[in-house]
């Protein structure tokens, strides 16, 4: 649809599964998903129990929000197929827009779910009248990736 | 928490363009679900919540309602207001919720909860003193009335997460117990409160979790975009694709008879509407309406030609000098050396997620509009002035955005064309969707701008003379002319201020000059996530490099002894180096690029680490950004606005606007670059805070972000990046 995307266009603000895999419903004939399992982010969980869910709130990934169904809907489909994904399969995968910019999050949102070990999420330094301490935002493993590199 | 959600709606919670696109398709999948509400959860909370005072309602079950009169479109701004209201009350965290104010009972209550504007980074800043003194206000009140029903002196209750409590006799109650009658006493005077010192701050400061995250995760959160109102039309819309450019006629015969459409409506003397039941219908028709324009007399512009007429401005004798320090043309006339760069960037769009949309529902003595606006009063009084209602007859419920970042601000060009569609049609809600074509064409973009960068150094190597000319395009020649005083627009010169307090120039020099000549466009303008201090940031920041380089020094050497009277801009940069470690070794075919700016009050710098291949591919592998934003609120949300910044900035490296024909030629997603997972870096955020001052979060740091890339693409490949997009100097972000 032309008011989130239109196929080529598309940012993928409107994906939807169907039968397990990602797409982006604007591209979707009504006849290509008769028949198939659709499945909304409403239908990932309805409590949002799902472990992509659990670990966007863990991380609190969103900021407006807008593009964040569809950025769990895409999380939730590369974890289907890999459940150990690395950062090249995270961003070979994820390539719905944020306007926002919560790439750094979702990244750590996405190897938190998958249990990679290789969760980062913001790192933040305080530098206060002296006293330096690093705080963890998010949870203890944000300082792993303190010294780490994007691949 | 929306209170803009009304009795009667019906709110669609699926994924909507898939239904809409069933629908179109008369596919038989029926995925709605419309979910019948009574009555919104805020009315609900607000019917059995008890106001202590403006900023603070309580629940007998001892839910403390904070009241936020600004708007959440991301940056956090909710959770920072709550977490400042509930620093002084002294509540209980876990039981904290929100309500927004809407426009209307502001301004019913003679604006009581203040401005409502959320833009220049302004959100807590503005407003951090009296929403404590509202928290404080309350907690003072809940006290009295406990002390009044033990018949106690106040001096002997202590209070901490929302009990009551008396150490003697051991008797405690709750916020819910005594909020009605610490309703009925008189607030105390806000001035003579005293707030907490930032020393005892328990939840000021800490990284608590976002209240709005819960709900969108699990696709609950409503967008304006997502309404459904029962029998509402849908509205698509074409504004002439010349600006300035009218409106001549469209033959509405030609679409009347086609799938779901109502009609077509002129909607000013330069835009046509069609209207029809689903917004796909009214696209489709609106595509196929013959609509002859008269494009007028910038039908020829192109960027080229807007290009050429911003050069004009970079020798001329036209411009104003904000700061004029010593003699600049003698200075770098006598230097030892002197270097002489042009930089040039060009327009670059909002494209905010959610389009540009508005439902409008108008009656003979009602006028009601749901919208994104980062300004619910501008709202309200576009509304008034386009439906003819007065101010008390009319409502804006506005909604949490799909992104802002200054779009959605003063012009409020999207209520007049509601409101004029829905004209057309009584007493029938209407809504008006902009395509994302609409949206990039007919936005408000950064102006564009050039600049021409003289220096000259002295034989140790320092700067003795720097000659900034900008050339551009100004917003308030465009927005607000009363703000251009005898022809002097400062405003275009944000971030290279003398005036300490917002956005001060950084640097000491003895031959200074920087001034502004204005180049306007038949482009409309406005502000853009870290309006002007971008563009000038970028000016600055790069051609310092290049003066540092001709200086022989290294960056960060070369600035420092520029900047001792300035601590603060220092403190930050020195922070931020140290944690980015400048000087130390880095990886093969590694190079650091850094930057310093001020802007929205906060002191900021960056360092970025970036590779380039022979091919021109730039890889930026890491960024280090650090604030002195004063005082800071909640770290984590410090942290995704600096990490957001640094993707909005790289959005400008990504992508601009160009014109031909008078028309904007980025239409699309396709065409207008956004920057994608793979090319973030790892980010990491510095606090550096001085507790002295309240300084911006959302913006500031994009003005060093863009600059710390670019200078560290000058130090791997030896040559300046002088032009954006990148693609205009070779080069592509990988
Ligand atoms: S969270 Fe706003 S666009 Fe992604």
């Amino acid at each position: 649809m032309g008011m989130r995307s239109r196929n080529e266009k598309c940012f993928g603000a409107c994906s939807v599964h169907i039968d397990g895999e990602v797409m982006r419903s604007c591209s979707i004939p009504v006849a290509f998903a008769a028949g198939k399992r659709v499945v909304t982010i409403e239908g990932l969980s309805r409590d949002g129990s799902h472990p992509v869910q659990k670990a966007w709130r863990e991380y609190d990934v969103p900021q407006c929000g807008y593009c964040q169904s569809g950025q769990i809907m895409a999380a939730a489909a590369l974890l289907r197929k890999k459940p150990k994904p690395s950062d090249a399969d995270i961003d070979e995968a994820m390539t719905n827009i944020c306007r926002c910019g919560t790439y750094q999050r979702i990244r750590a949102a996405i190897h938190a779910a998958a249990g990679t070990g290789k969760a980062g999420g913001s790192v933040i330094h305080v530098v206060d009248a002296g006293a330096d301490s690093v705080v963890a935002a998010i949870d203890d493993r944000a300082q792993a990736s303190a010294s780490g590199r994007s691949a | 928490m929306n209170t803009a959600i009304p009795r009667d709606a019906t709110v669609d919670l699926a994924r909507r363009h898939f239904i809409v696109r069933c629908a179109a398709a008369g596919g038989g999948l029926a995925l709605g679900l419309h979910l019948p509400l009574g009555a919104s959860t805020a009315e609900a909370a607000e019917a059995s919540a008890t106001e202590v005072d403006l900023w603070v309602a309580i629940r007998p079950d001892d839910t403390c309602v904070i009241r936020i009169a600004r708007v959440e479109m991301g940056q956090g701004t909710r959770t920072g207001l709550a977490q400042l209201v509930a620093e002084e009350l002294e509540c209980d965290w876990n039981k904290v919720t929100t309500e927004m104010i809407t426009a209307q009972r502001n301004y019913a209550r003679k604006r009581a909860w203040g401005n409502m504007v959320t833009a220049g980074s302004r959100g807590i800043r503005d407003s951090h003193d009296y929403v404590r003194r509202g928290g404080a206000a309350a907690r003072l009140m809940l006290l009295q009335a406990a002390a009044n029903e033990w018949q106690l002196p106040v001096a002997e209750l202590t209070v901490a997460n929302g009990v009551i409590r008396h150490q003697a006799s051991g008797r405690s109650t709750s916020f819910g117990k005594v909020a009605a009658a610490a309703a009925k006493l008189t607030p105390p005077d806000p001035k003579t409160i005293k707030l907490k010192s930032p020393r005892d701050w328990k939840l000021i400061t800490k990284p608590v979790k976002r209240l709005d995250t819960a709900d969108k995760v699990v696709g609950k959160q409503i967008y304006a975009i997502d309404l459904k109102l029962p029998d509402m039309l849908n509205a698509a819309i074409k504004d002439c694709p010349v600006f300035g450019g009218k409106l001549v006629s469209f033959d509405e015969t030609k679409v009347k008879s086609m799938r779901g459409v109502r009609g077509a409506v002129r909607v000013n003397d330069s835009t046509v509407a069609v209207v029809a039941d689903t917004w796909w219908h009214a696209q489709k028709a609106l595509d196929a309406l013959p609509v002859v324009w008269d494009e007028g007399e910038h039908a020829k512009v192109s960027s080229a030609s807007i290009a050429a007429h911003l050069k004009t401005g970079l020798a001329s004798d036209d411009a104003f000098a904000d700061t004029l320090v010593g003699d600049t043309t003698k200075a770098i006339g006598a230097a030892a050396k002197k270097v002489e760069a042009v930089y040039a960037v060009p327009f670059v769009a909002h494209a905010c997620m959610e389009p540009m949309n508005c439902m409008v529902k108008l009656s003979t003595d009602k006028a009601e509009i749901w919208l994104p606006t980062q300004n619910a009063e501008a709202s309200l009084a576009a509304l008034s002035s386009a439906s003819g209602l007065p101010l008390e007859k009319c409502e804006v419920h506005s909604m949490d955005l799909g992104g802002g970042f200054g779009r959605r601000i003063g012009v409020q060009d999207v209520v007049r064309q509601g409101v004029a569609i829905a004209k057309a049609f009584p007493g029938v809600p209407v809504k008006l969707t902009w395509s994302r074509e609409e949206d990039l064409m007919h936005d408000f973009y950064r102006p564009i701008a050039q600049a021409r960068m003289e220096a000259g150094v002295d034989d140790q190597g320092s700067l003795v003379a720097l000659h900034v000319r900008v050339s551009g395009q100004s917003i308030n020649a465009f927005a607000n002319p009363a703000a251009i005083k005898d022809g002097k627009d400062v405003r275009q010169l944000q971030g290279l201020w003398k005036q300490p307090g917002d956005a001060q120039f950084g640097y000491t020099v003895p031959n200074l000059r920087i001034e502004y000549a204005m180049r306007n466009t038949h482009l409309p303008v406005g502000p853009w996530r870290g309006v002007n201090c971008n563009q000038n940031g970028i000016f600055l920041e790069c051609f310092m490099d290049e003066a540092a380089k001709l200086a022989g020094k290294d960056p960060l050497a070369f600035r420092r002894p520029l900047m001792d009277r300035h601590p603060k801009h220092l403190g930050v940069l020195n922070a931020t180096a140290e944690k980015a470690g400048w000087g130390k070794p880095l990886p093969r075919g590694v190079f650091r690029g850094i930057a310093q700016f001020m802007g929205y009050a906060s002191y900021v710098a960056a360092v970025a680490e970036v590779s380039v291949s022979a091919k021109g591919e730039v890889k930026v592998h890491r960024m280090v950004l650090g604030t002195n934003c004063g005082h800071f609120v909640n770290t984590a949300t410090v942290a995704a606005q600096v990490e957001g910044s640094v993707a909005y900035g790289f959005d400008s490296l990504l992508t601009g606007i160009t014109v031909q024909n008078g028309r904007v030629v980025e239409q699309n997603f396709d065409r207008y670059g956004i920057a994608r997972m793979a090319q973030m870096p790892t980010i990491e955020t510095v606090i550096a805070p001085t507790h002295d001052f309240w300084g911006g979060v959302g913006e500031p740091t994009i003005c060093v972000a863009v600059p710390a890339v670019l200078n560290a693409i000058f130090a791997a490949t030896g040559k300046p990046v002088r032009t954006l997009p990148l693609a205009l100097s070779g080069l592509t972000l990988i």
